[in-house]
């Protein structure tokens, strides 16, 4: 019998230690050039290095060396927590692994909250520091609980309330009925497992990262020229925002005329509309990663079958694309959410009650991106049997056309100068701007294209994967 | 054993033009324990395959339990199945997956949970129930596969191949377990172990090509024209031989390759000759060392297909 870790762990619980052997590589890296600037500190003298002193000194806030030196400490023993835990992960330990691992989440926390309190900066950075360790400590407590208790009987979570009941053997009831609450059943399954299968925390972690990765790459330039002394930061903060110059980048990039990319900068949070529109143009290459293993990895190994024998084709697809646009769309929560309270908190910009109604219309609007792309990638993934096949497919789907037809239509215009940019709107990438449009009419117009694809794309998924063989 | 339960007819698989079935025509009466045998190839998977819905007919059709075509959107909980090369999830514990399985064919979520640990219980996996599918062993995945198919008290049950790969000891117990089962619902298997399916089944149907070649009772198949096998410590003479031939429950008696083979006369029933014949050697003073009924189903597989039998074997 085959009883060793690599056997019983779950996917996820692999990633979450791989991760976090990479991770504290880049942590190691980071501690050393802490090291290095706090030895310049310390021993360098001054005058002969003002400048450089001053720009390290901006770069550290109002931390001292003593506060830097805490956080060397505290980020060392982060560092062999992460370590020690990858490990025990690796073996499904319960103190090694759980305890050590929710060790190191607490302590990476608190390092940044120690930093913040002891004068270091607080930045968009900061925030991506902490949604990993946050991470781990929901998946080590909830998800992968039951993976450390070695030997204990662990109570099986409830997939759903119980609603309908239907002694197996005497059904011949309202068939339709009890389909909706075999979806709702697969669906909630399917949240669970993509979450212990690993797919789902890969998602969470690459939509939280590269999405706060894209919010600082707009946010730290701006909280670098508030951060600094000088008289009236603010007002240029404000000023640079509203520039043209900005207005034109915002134009060049969503194709919008002046007063649409004047709407998105003068009218709303500019920087916040920035993030968004990032955001927005990312979106189905986050899709992909949500949703390519749908059904493909259980068509291949054939566990579908367990299923098929119990309910309809319908609504295993359809259950398993909930589940995914579930997981998806809590992401996509989290990011924005996380996004509004940091400018909100961090920068003196914007009031909170802008950047929450725009926040919310943003939300909404990567909701129906990310919507027709995982419709998509329910096709795909109901048309092949190898998930490794289905995210290449999917990647390819989702980033081919859309790169062929911008070719195509930049080679035209070189060429002949014939417009082509129509041909945009021949795919849901076409319309994502919109949804954002000032004009409430062309958003809905935009909003119906989306649902329209995303009901098209589920037609043809659900069509591959009622006639295939399973 | 009176309604049919399963009726195909004409059924029609092919791949990339390969016919798997080719016009299969096959009904499995209620309440039977039906042996599908045949060689590898012969279609035994692919037509368990169209029962459960995993693939689509070419041609023809399949009624089971009166839905054609069916899906398990129809009949779920009323049929089960061990399909074969099937895998449990990955990572997901195997009771947390019965559950599931459990809620799918209707039961709320206590008496899913119920039903899956006395499914596991049934098979002696109830200490497993938490593991990982991957941290089980090739039998112990099939036990759980089997309970599977078991949960909730289906109607009919197919089972793939259900000790393939299993040590003789976990096959026994599987084994015990289908006799069990099987006193109560209808249960079809498919099988390379044919004195197993011999032993265990009432009814068989021999599949070659994507045909049905021959399909019946045990009794009709296995016991038509019923045959004695007897083996002695000693040769068999000639006395022996004429005596037995002036039974009026034998019909010949005569000895091929070294060993005594006897077919009963038309009508007889089988203990009647049995007892007769025993009578007949006791009062010889030549009790057999070895006495077998009937011939084996392997003898009558080989047959249909045209294949070569090494003797008559039996059961």
């Amino acid at each position: 019998m085959l009883t060793n870790e690599t056997q019983r762990r779950p996917g996820g619980l692999t990633a979450l230690a791989v991760l976090n052997f990479v991770f504290a590589g880049f942590n190691l890296l980071g501690l050393l050039a802490l090291a290095v600037g706090l030895v310049v500190l310390a021993t360098v003298d001054a005058a002969k290095l003002d400048e450089a002193r001053q720009q390290m000194d901006e770069a550290m806030g109002e931390a001292g060396v003593a506060a830097i030196a805490v956080q060397i400490g505290l980020g060392l023993v982060a560092l062999v927590l992460q370590v020690f835990s990858a490990i025990g992960y690796l073996r499904m330990a319960p103190i090694l692994g759980r305890m050590t691992g929710n060790a190191f989440a607490v302590v990476s926390i608190a390092g940044v909250f120690a930093g913040a309190a002891m004068g270091m900066p607080f930045s968009i950075g900061s925030v991506v520091s902490l949604i990993y360790p946050l991470l781990t400590l929901l998946l080590l407590n909830f998800t992968f609980r039951g993976d450390f208790l070695r030997g204990q009987v662990v109570p099986i979570p409830v997939p759903v309330a119980d609603t309908t009941v239907v002694v197996a053997g005497t059904l011949q009831q309202d068939l339709a009925a009890t389909a909706a609450l075999r979806r709702d059943l697969v669906m909630h399954f399917g949240w669970r497992h993509a979450l212990r299968g690993g797919g789902a925390v890969l998602y969470l972690l690459s939509l939280l990262g590269g999405g706060l990765m894209i919010a600082a790459a707009f946010i730290s330039p701006v909280e670098t020229l508030l951060a600094s002394d000088k008289p009236g930061a603010a007002a240029r903060a404000e000023e640079m925002l509203h520039s043209g110059m900005v207005v034109d980048a915002i134009g060049w990039v969503t194709g919008a005329d002046a007063a649409t990319s004047a709407y998105f900068v003068k009218e709303q949070p500019a920087l916040q509309s920035a993030i968004l529109l990032m955001l927005l143009a990312s979106m189905p290459f986050f899709a992909c990663l949500a949703g390519f293993n749908q059904t493909a990895g259980e068509i291949g190994t054939k566990g579908l079958r367990f299923l098929l024998l119990r309910t309809d084709r319908s609504s295993l697809f359809l259950g398993r694309f909930l589940a995914a646009l579930l997981f998806a769309s809590v992401g996509v929560v989290v990011l924005v959410a996380v996004t509004i309270i940091y400018l909100a908190a961090r920068l003196d910009l914007y009031a909170f009650t802008d950047l929450l109604l725009w926040g919310a219309q943003g939300t909404l609007a990567l909701w129906l991106v990310l919507l027709p792309h995982l419709a998509l990638t329910a096709w795909v993934s109901a048309a092949l049997e190898s998930p490794m096949g289905s995210f290449s497919l999917c990647s390819a789907v989702v980033g081919l056309p859309i790169a062929l037809l911008k070719g195509i239509v930049f080679a035209l215009r070189k060429i002949q100068d014939i417009d082509l940019a129509w041909t945009d709107r021949l795919l849901p990438w076409g319309w994502k701007y919109d949804l954002l449009d000032p004009s409430l009419a062309n958003r809905a117009v935009a909003a119906a294209v989306m649902v329209g694809f995303t009901v098209l794309f589920l037609w043809l998924g659900r069509r591959t994967f009622l006639r295939r063989d399973v | 054993m009176s309604s049919v339960v399963v009726k195909a007819s004409g059924l029609v698989k092919s791949f990339n033009g390969m016919r798997a079935l080719d016009g299969m025509d096959l009904e499995v009466p209620q309440g039977s324990l039906y042996a599908l045998v045949g060689a590898n190839g012969a279609g035994k998977t692919t037509f368990f395959s169209i029962v459960g819905g995993f693939l689509r007919p070419t041609g023809g059709s399949v009624e089971v339990l009166g839905h054609t075509a069916p899906e398990g959107g129809a009949l779920r909980g009323r049929l089960g199945m061990l399909p074969q090369d099937a895998a449990f999830l990955a990572g997901v514990p195997v009771l947390e997956q019965l559950v599931f399985c459990a809620r799918l064919q209707g039961f709320d979520a206590s008496g899913a949970h119920a039903a899956a640990l006395q499914a596991l219980d049934s098979v002696g996996l109830a200490d497993v129930a938490q593991r990982n599918p991957r941290a089980l062993s090739h039998g112990m995945l099939k036990r759980v596969a089997l309970c599977q198919a078991f949960l909730g008290n289906p109607e009919i049950v197919f089972l793939d191949e259900p000790t393939a790969g299993l040590d003789p000891e976990t096959a026994r117990r599987v084994r015990a377990l289908v006799r069990e089962w099987g006193g109560k619902r209808t249960v079809v298997i498919s099988s390379h172990n044919l004195a197993e399916l011999q032993d265990l089944c009432t009814h068989v149907a021999i599949l070659h090509r994507g045909r049905i070649l021959s399909a019946g009772s045990m009794e009709d198949i296995a016991f038509a024209g019923c045959h004695y096998r007897c083996a002695f410590d000693g040769a068999v003479d000639e006395p022996m031989l004429l005596a037995l031939r002036s039974l009026a429950e034998v019909a010949s008696a005569d000895v091929v390759a070294g060993e005594l083979q006897i077919r009963t006369a038309a009508g007889v029933a089988r203990n009647d000759a049995a007892a007769a014949i025993l009578r007949c050697l006791l009062a010889l003073g030549r009790p057999p060392r070895k006495f077998v009924e009937g011939v084996s189903l392997e003898h009558r597989f080989l047959e249909a297909i045209g294949g070569q039998s090494d003797g008559l074997g039996g059961s």
